[in-house]
């Protein structure tokens, strides 16, 4: 099973749906946007360097839509690898759901 | 709007900065945001959360990184350790050991200095004691003394008299047991000194007058698991049936008191608790807040003014804290104490020095591997943490095998000390010891860390010579651990040599096979017949009695003659005997006779001196002479003597005064200790019935016996146990300081077989090779002897000024210790060298 990590999942669809706009400002709302989770942010880098790491990011620099000077940071997009391990994560997620019909029973 | 000062200084300091990752960048716009949304206070408390989870979680993070970089190291530092075995194993030997003598030692002074540190009013508990003019101390004290210093001196809140000797059988049931560790003593024992109780209270116990008290392991022998409280102990020596009314935790090994039972005092008698003999202990306690200097002028006279207004003696309180350390025999624990705590640090510093050595000598040797490694890329810190890990990897191994040859040698170390130790009891000592050996790896390894880690590939490839500056330090602590062994060895031989001295030494009296014991009032009225019914035994030779041994006087009296070209009397040391004094001794009569029954004068009138108070009062021929006694303690019809006989000198102190004037007076009642000299066969049937007559005569007292011979090494016990102390502990630095010199050799030897090959090659001869390699070592032990002969010969010197008869301090002392060092450093050493002379050239050039 190559899934991704729950961390890992939020982030890089959090990415996904950012599409051109996903640098760390930005991907940290889009998170707390999406689960309601508010990360530290250092997660979040070590998170995203784990991901580039695995191969399934891929960075540029650029510029910031809030001008902050000649700043310049990393902004990320899904590689192929990474979608298919969207893809993949996708699956068995909702393998794994699909034979749990209903409400859980705690019995 | 800017995020809280602290919190941004914070996220400064502690987080690592990236260029990809920049988190004051995101953390403010976030913040910013925040801001915008919801109040200010929502938001900071919101970016201290960020900051402060970001700095642990990098931590965590390094830790846990680093921590799998630790599997490694460790892989690869055992990996080293089963390349250069024999290395690694004299570099962890030589500190455990030095750890192990380090911690017995410890573990020793430990104890000695916490005695009787567990009473609560210790701060306030005193011992009286009497000090008389000729420097002497008497522990003892009066019964009558307690109540009434309890009474007269209104800063004495309470007393305790105790009794050690109730040694008595008691019985339970079909139980009987030998119980010599039972006491006699007042309630307020309970009260004044911190003595746990298991069943019953301090202020209970020992309430009624067949009340008893006794320890939990006591308590299991006769009652086992059973309630003790209320049972019924019969006291065989007392003829009677005691209740238990209380039980306490078993007493700790570092307590002066020591017992099993204990009853009440009023047992001993009415009569004797009020006497002002000196037979027995007492305790004060004085009030919150008082000091012994308050006290002490009103003490000081006690004794004169309530008992014997001749008395001389001052009284003192001793503190009862100290009683152990400084009171006890002669010189006191005290002096052994410092003198174990110095030889402990000596032998750390030296296992510590050995280890520093071994650990930088080899990492020179190992400066291919290094270059090796940063050829294929090893950043420089991560060398310094590999050598720094290796060097605290050995320390740390050095140090779990000292604790478990320490836990392994422990039950003998016990019984040879006679005392109940452990490592566990006290762990902040081990904490301790702990931080100094990692401290130790950390020195050792930070050496070749730094140095090598700095050096170029390319010199480290191709094998440079290391430059003699490095040497140097080696060179200083090999010299440092052989001086520190030189000077062991030399304290050894003087030490032995007084020690036998000592022991062998003709005192000029005959102290063999004589059975001492301390006199009682009952003996002293019937002596006569005492002696008498002894004599008949055939085991018996003689029997005498005397104030105190013959081999410690002290006590000194003035003396006037009618000779005396002055008009001051002169002092001289006495004691008063009885008859047979000389004959039981075997003391050589130079002039005149000993003391006789059938001269009737001689009980009062009589005297005899030795020769050196006979030159003293420059008489030619002492008999007959007459001399007046000025001491107020005789009536004055015991006054006046007349000399009968001069004896020849005999040392009646210990070897470390020297030979003074002396007299012998008869004087019964004074004499508090019998002797009875015996043959020297069937030692043990003769005191049974030395014992027999004795309790005849007198059954309340005990018969507490020694051997003069004892008695008088017991003198010596502080000096014998050095010597021992210091044989062992010399040669455990000595072989410390070889394992040492040995590795060194290995190091140069190794580093020099280039040389040695082209040596050889040139024709030179193995024997000339290894005098040139050995050069170098001789000149150091050479030097290291000549530094250790003046300071061993100081404190030798010093050590032996406290002797008035000592043996001179001879030149082939230190002859033999610079001989015996350097046999012994030529051995470490000569091995290596011998290997490396006699190696292949071909071998050691081929990797030119």
């Amino acid at each position: 099973m190559k899934a991704l990590t729950v961390v890992e999942e939020a982030v890089m669809l959090a990415i996904y749906r950012l599409k051109e706009n996903a640098y760390s400002v930005t991907i940290h709302q889009e998170v707390l946007r999406l689960t309601g989770k508010d990360m530290v942010v250092g997660t979040l880098f070590n998170t995203l360097k784990q991901l580039n790491g695995k191969g399934f990011l891929i960075k540029s620099k650029g510029q910031p839509i809030e001008a902050t000077g000649s700043k310049q940071i990393m902004f990320y997009k899904i590689s192929s690898k990474g979608f298919e391990a969207l893809e993949q994560t996708r699956t068995i997620n909702q393998r794994l759901w699909d034979q749990i019909p209903g409400v859980l029973h705690k019995g | 709007m800017t995020p809280p000062r602290l919190a941004e200084k914070l996220l400064q300091y502690f987080v690592r900065h990236d260029e990809e990752y920049d988190l004051p960048f995101t953390l403010d716009s976030l913040y910013q945001a925040k801001r915008r949304e919801k109040s200010k206070r929502k938001a900071d408390y919101w970016y201290w959360w960020q900051v402060v989870s970001s700095i642990l979680k990098n931590y965590i993070v390094s830790f846990l990184w680093s921590m799998t970089m630790l599997k490694n190291y460790l892989k690869i530092a055992l990996r080293n350790i089963q390349k250069h075995r024999s290395y690694a194993l004299i570099n962890i030997s030589g500190l455990s050991i030095g750890l192990v003598c380090f911690i017995f030692i410890s573990l020793w002074v430990r104890e000695e200095i916490s005695y009787d540190q567990f009473h609560i009013y210790k701060n306030r508990l005193y011992r009286p004691i009497m000090q008389w003019e000729t420097g002497d101390m008497t522990t003892t004290s009066s019964w009558a003394l307690g109540p009434a210093l309890k009474e007269k001196i209104p800063e004495v809140e309470d007393f305790a008299r105790v009794w050690f000797w109730g040694r008595s059988l008691v019985k339970y049931d079909n139980k009987r047991f030998d119980e010599e560790k039972f006491y006699l003593a007042d309630p307020s024992l309970f009260t004044m000194f911190t003595f746990p109780f298991v069943h019953g209270t301090p202020e209970t116990a020992l309430a009624e007058n067949n009340s008893i008290v006794i320890t939990r392991e006591t308590s299991e022998r006769y009652f086992g698991e059973e309630d003790p409280m209320g049972k019924v102990l019969h006291v065989v020596r007392y003829e009677d049936d005691f209740i238990v009314t209380g039980v306490i935790e078993n007493i700790p090994s570092n307590s002066s008191m020591q017992f099993d039972m204990v009853a009440r005092i009023e047992l001993m008698g009415e009569r004797r608790l009020t006497s002002w003999e000196f037979t027995g202990y007492s305790f004060v306690m004085l009030k919150e807040g008082v000091s012994n200097d308050d006290v002490s002028v009103k003490i000081e006279g006690f004794y004169r003014d309530n008992a014997n207004p001749e008395s001389t003696g001052i009284m003192k309180l001793q503190p009862y804290t100290q009683m152990h350390l400084y009171f006890r025999g002669y010189p006191g624990i005290v002096q052994q104490v410092y003198i174990f705590s110095a030889v402990a640090v000596l032998v750390l510093l030296i296992a510590c020095a050995n280890f520093m050595n071994l650990s930088t000598a080899k990492a020179s040797v190992r400066a291919k591997e290094v270059g090796l490694r940063k050829v294929s890329g090893a950043r420089r810190f991560q060398l310094i943490r590999q050598f720094l890990g290796e060097a605290i990897l050995y320390a740390l191994i050095a140090f779990t095998v000292a604790i478990f040859v320490v836990l392994i040698l422990l039950p003998k170390f016990n019984a040879m000390t006679g005392k109940d130790l452990g490592i566990f009891q006290h762990p902040s000592m081990l904490l301790w010891l702990l931080g100094i050996v990692l401290l130790n790896g950390l020195i050792a390894g930070s050496y070749p860390a730094l140095m090598l880690s700095s050096m170029k590939p390319i010199g480290a490839l191709t094998g440079g010579k290391s430059p003699s500056s490095r040497g140097s330090i080696r060179k200083a602590l090999v010299l440092f651990q052989f001086t520190i062994s030189a000077g062991l060895i030399i304290c050894i031989f003087t030490v032995s040599k007084q020690l036998n001295l000592i022991q062998n030494s003709d005192l000029g009296l005959d102290r063999e096979h004589v059975v001492m014991f301390r006199s009682n009032q009952v003996l002293k009225d019937r002596f006569d017949a005492f002696s008498a019914e002894l004599k008949r035994m055939p085991e018996i030779v003689s029997t005498s009695a005397s104030m105190v041994p013959p081999t410690s006087i002290g006590q000194a009296i003035f003396i006037n003659w009618e000779k005396n070209p002055g008009t001051e009397p002169v002092g001289t040391n006495y004691t008063t005997t009885d008859f047979d004094f000389i004959q039981t001794f075997d003391l050589e009569l130079i002039e005149g006779r000993a003391f006789h029954r059938e001269f009737a004068r001689d009980k009062n009138e009589s005297c005899i001196i030795n020769e050196t108070l006979a030159s003293q009062l420059g008489l030619s021929a002492p008999v007959g002479e007459k001399i007046t006694l000025e001491f107020d303690g005789l009536d004055e019809s015991e006054r006046q003597v007349k000399v009968i006989g001069v004896v020849k000198d005999f040392h009646f102190q210990s070897l470390r005064s020297s030979l003074g004037p002396f007299l012998i007076k008869i004087k019964r009642s004074w004499c508090n200790f019998v002797y009875v000299k015996i043959i020297g066969t069937n030692v043990q049937n003769s005191l049974k019935k030395i014992e027999r007559v004795f309790t005849r005569f007198a059954p309340d007292y005990p018969f507490d016996y020694d051997f003069l011979d004892d008695y008088y090494n017991e003198m010596y016990k502080a000096e014998i146990q050095l010597g021992t102390l210091f044989k062992i502990f010399g040669a455990m630095a000595l072989f410390i300081s070889c394992m040492g010199l040995f590795g060194l050799a290995t190091f140069v030897a190794e580093q020099r077989t280039k040389e040695i090959g082209i040596r050889k090659v040139l024709g030179a001869e193995v024997t000339t090779i290894v005098f040139q390699l050995s050069r170098g070592f001789t000149k150091m032990i050479v030097l290291s002897n000549f530094i250790a002969w003046p300071i061993a010969y100081f404190l030798m010197n010093k050590w032996l000024q406290a002797f008035a008869y000592k043996i001179t301090i001879q030149p082939t002392i230190f002859i033999l210790a610079g001989v015996l060092t350097f046999f012994i450093a030529m051995i470490s050493v000569g091995y290596q060298t011998v290997k490396a002379a006699v190696a292949n050239p071909v071998d050691s050039l081929i990797y030119e």
